[in-house]
């Protein structure tokens, strides 16, 4: 059974004193456990809103959208956030007053960890991607390819089930932005979670296991869209 | 398939909050106070500014009235005074001297001659000595062939003007004052009557007529027959000059001329020594003692009292003053205190005013800047908020989170803020003018400054805490709903 299914979704931004923009038009998608896939698209075609609404983070309209077979509409979206997805943005979106250690711990800490616990699960995982020697430094002392990692490392601290990823590559130049990807893989085989990564760059999309194209507010595989065109 | 059904699965219950989280929110709040220093710092700064002048506007005014409470409160005779009414030896007086001293509230008791409408007290040298007697007196003024009986005056000699004290003072505050009409060539070479307007209407007397004769008796009320006045003694002065002519409202409270005001008794006149030397000075004191002019003055026991309270100090006195009088009902009471706490009042009056000018904008402007302070900080946490929500915070715990940080640097502000102003209205109330102080006076004074005023920090402080509180937690609701839910 899929670990996401996502099925007729529609959202709609209403627009005061303008049209309203309908930027999912009936989606559907399912993700097995393990699963990384690709989604591509122009800019503005929905790409983050339908990664927001999968992460509990913007509502949606009509259609189902469940994780681990719970329906994400009638479920709070803050135990959503905690227990099964985690996101990683662009730019990062560390705190810049903690360091990359508290950072790590946030997310464990405010589903209600313990701060000792917290703090070894996160020395583990900075250990694990290659940052432990600079654990107690601000992200503004990091790279942006060492701040991406910690923002990863911070996204797997809660054990999701799906991990949704923003452009993680689009600040970082192709070699760092490579071995990002190559970590999503290792962690992927590790721990048995999807990934659903947006970006634009398509030498990154190949190297997942599915690409799909977002446009006009509906989801196509890569393949149908070569063919159309 | 329905959309609102749940297909399966289960979450994690949220764990319960403990006491441990929350030591990790002041802990995360510390850090986050710290670490967000330019945020932090100009939160704390309009917290401390807007606490320390209020409280220092607050502390200042109980200092000045501290000041006030000391110079008319305390400086005012502790004491009660007890008339007795009848005929008593001395033995029976003493008795009830001994009595008084017996209350526990009482630290002693003197018996002295007199009473409100007998001679109070003699002052100045021996050589000019005048003697304030609150006597009625009754003046037969011949003038123009009629006369007058029953007209009230005031009677000075030449020696009376000249006087260092009661004389000078007299003439250069009555006699001369614009406001009650009263002329005087101010020579003191003569004998000078001041006279009621009534008085001078009806004998047709002018300032500075010489009035051919003026006959004085010194009446006294009979204490058996309230109706009967009995004469102490009288005198006839010859070629008295006109020296002013008092307005009949003047004239109807003779009594601010005279010291006797402060004893709450009116129609005092003074009197030259000479004329009561002329008539036997000593057996008019006898003839004093004879008519039961003895009173009591009760010294009250202050540590027994409340004197941070004027108002409950004097009704303390007066209960006190009640229980003495129940004990026998040939007392008369008058508490001494009471005629203080009109100048206290007045001027508590004053600088309650005085505060409220003052302290209401201030209140407005800091509430402002605190409404304005809130707001920015809550902006400038919205890319902060944005990513705690993506990492599973909830909206009760981003509330929670600022209203922690606002409560330390509430708590720190309102500390700091009234340190502040316990050394700005040190500052303020030791200045010795512009900028200048005299550091040995000024450090001396510190102590006094230096108190812990309930009414300034729990007032001030803790309503501008509270109303910072529900200010935060007003405009962090709205963010949060704006910004997460």
């Amino acid at each position: 059974m899929s670990l996401l299914t996502v099925k007729d979704l529609y959202k709609t931004f209403k627009i005061p004193q303008a049209e309203d923009i309908k930027v999912l038009q009936g989606i559907s998608l399912d993700v097995d456990p393990g699963e990384f896939i690709a989604i591509m698209g122009p800019s503005g075609s929905g790409k983050s809103t339908l990664l927001n609404i999968i992460g509990s983070i913007e509502e949606y309209e009509d259609g189902l959208v469940s994780i681990d077979n719970l329906n994400l509409k009638i479920t709070n979206p803050v135990e959503t956030r905690r227990a099964k997805t985690s996101i990683i943005y662009q730019d990062f979106n560390l705190l810049p007053y903690l360091s990359a250690l508290e950072n790590v711990m946030i997310p464990f800490m405010l589903s209600g960890g313990n701060e000792i616990l917290a703090r070894e699960k996160a020395e583990i995982l900075l250990e694990r991607v290659g940052l432990k020697h600079r654990m107690n430094h601000l992200p503004d002392d990091l790279s942006g390819g060492e701040q991406q990692r910690v923002a990863i490392a911070r996204a797997m601290i809660n054990d999701p089930k799906i991990l949704l990823a923003d452009e993680p590559t689009g600040n970082l130049d192709s070699k760092t932005g490579s071995s990002i990807i190559n970590l999503f893989k290792e962690i992927i085989s590790e721990k048995n979670l999807s990934v659903i990564l947006v970006t634009h760059d398509v030498g990154i999309a190949q190297k997942t296991d599915r690409i799909l194209i977002l446009r006009e507010g509906q989801l196509f595989r890569e393949e149908d869209v070569w063919e159309a065109i | 398939m329905d959309l609102t059904e749940n297909i399966g699965g289960n979450y994690p219950k949220a764990s319960r909050v403990r006491i441990k989280e929350r030591i990790v929110y002041l802990k995360a709040a510390f850090v986050s106070i710290v670490r967000n220093k330019r945020r932090s710092s100009s939160m704390i700064a309009g917290l401390i500014l807007g606490i320390s002048i209020l409280s220092g506007i607050l502390l200042y005014s109980t200092v000045l009235m501290n000041n006030v409470y000391d110079t008319v409160i305390e400086g005012s005779p502790y004491e009660i005074r007890i008339d007795f009414r009848g005929n008593f030896d001395e033995s029976q007086l003493e008795g009830f001297k001994n009595d008084f001293i017996s209350n526990p509230k009482v630290l002693d008791a003197q018996l002295l001659y007199g009473n409100a409408r007998t001679i109070v007290e003699t002052t100045g040298t021996s050589t000019n000595m005048y003697t304030l007697a609150n006597l009625e007196a009754e003046i037969l003024v011949e003038y123009s062939n009629q006369t007058f009986s029953n007209a009230e005056g005031i009677f000075f000699s030449s020696t009376f003007l000249s006087s260092p004290d009661i004389g000078v003072r007299f003439k250069n505050k009555l006699l001369t004052s614009p406001d009650t009409g009263i002329y005087t060539n101010s020579s003191p070479y003569y004998h000078g009557v001041i006279i009621s307007e009534d008085l001078a209407e009806q004998a047709r007397i002018q300032q500075g007529n010489i009035l051919k004769s003026i006959s004085l008796s010194i009446t006294q009320q009979d204490p058996e027959n309230i109706f009967n006045r009995k004469t102490l003694s009288q005198n006839t002065l010859s070629n008295v000059t006109v020296a002013g002519i008092i307005s009949s409202d003047v004239g109807a409270s003779a009594g601010i001329f005279s010291e006797a005001l402060m004893f709450g008794t009116s129609g005092s006149i003074y009197l030259p020594q000479e004329l009561l030397e002329s008539q036997n000075k000593t057996e008019f004191l006898t003839d004093l003692r004879m008519n039961e002019m003895r009173y009591a003055v009760i010294k009250i026991d202050e540590g027994k009292f409340n004197l941070a309270d004027p108002q409950q100090v004097n009704s303390q006195i007066n209960q006190l003053m009640n229980e003495i009088e129940k004990t026998n009902n040939i007392f008369i009471g008058t508490n001494l205190v009471e005629g203080q706490l009109l100048p206290f009042q007045i001027l508590s009056i004053f600088i309650f005013i005085f505060d409220g000018i003052l302290t209401v904008p201030v209140a407005i402007l800091s509430l402002y800047l605190l409404s304005f302070g809130v707001d920015l900080s809550l902006h400038e946490r919205k890319y902060q908020v944005g990513i705690l929500k993506t990492q599973g915070a909830s909206p009760k715990q981003i509330k929670r989170k600022v209203l922690t940080e606002t409560f330390i640097l509430a708590i720190s502000g309102l500390i700091i803020g009234y340190l502040v102003a316990i050394f700005a209205a040190w500052g303020i109330g030791t200045a010795k003018g512009f900028m200048r102080w005299d550091w040995d006076y000024a450090l001396s004074e510190l102590p006094d400054f230096f108190y812990f005023d309930q009414i300034a920090f729990f007032v001030v402080g803790g309503l501008i805490f509270v109303i910072l509180l529900l200010m935060v937690n007003g405009k962090a609701n709205t963010f949060i709903e704006m910004e997460i839910t």
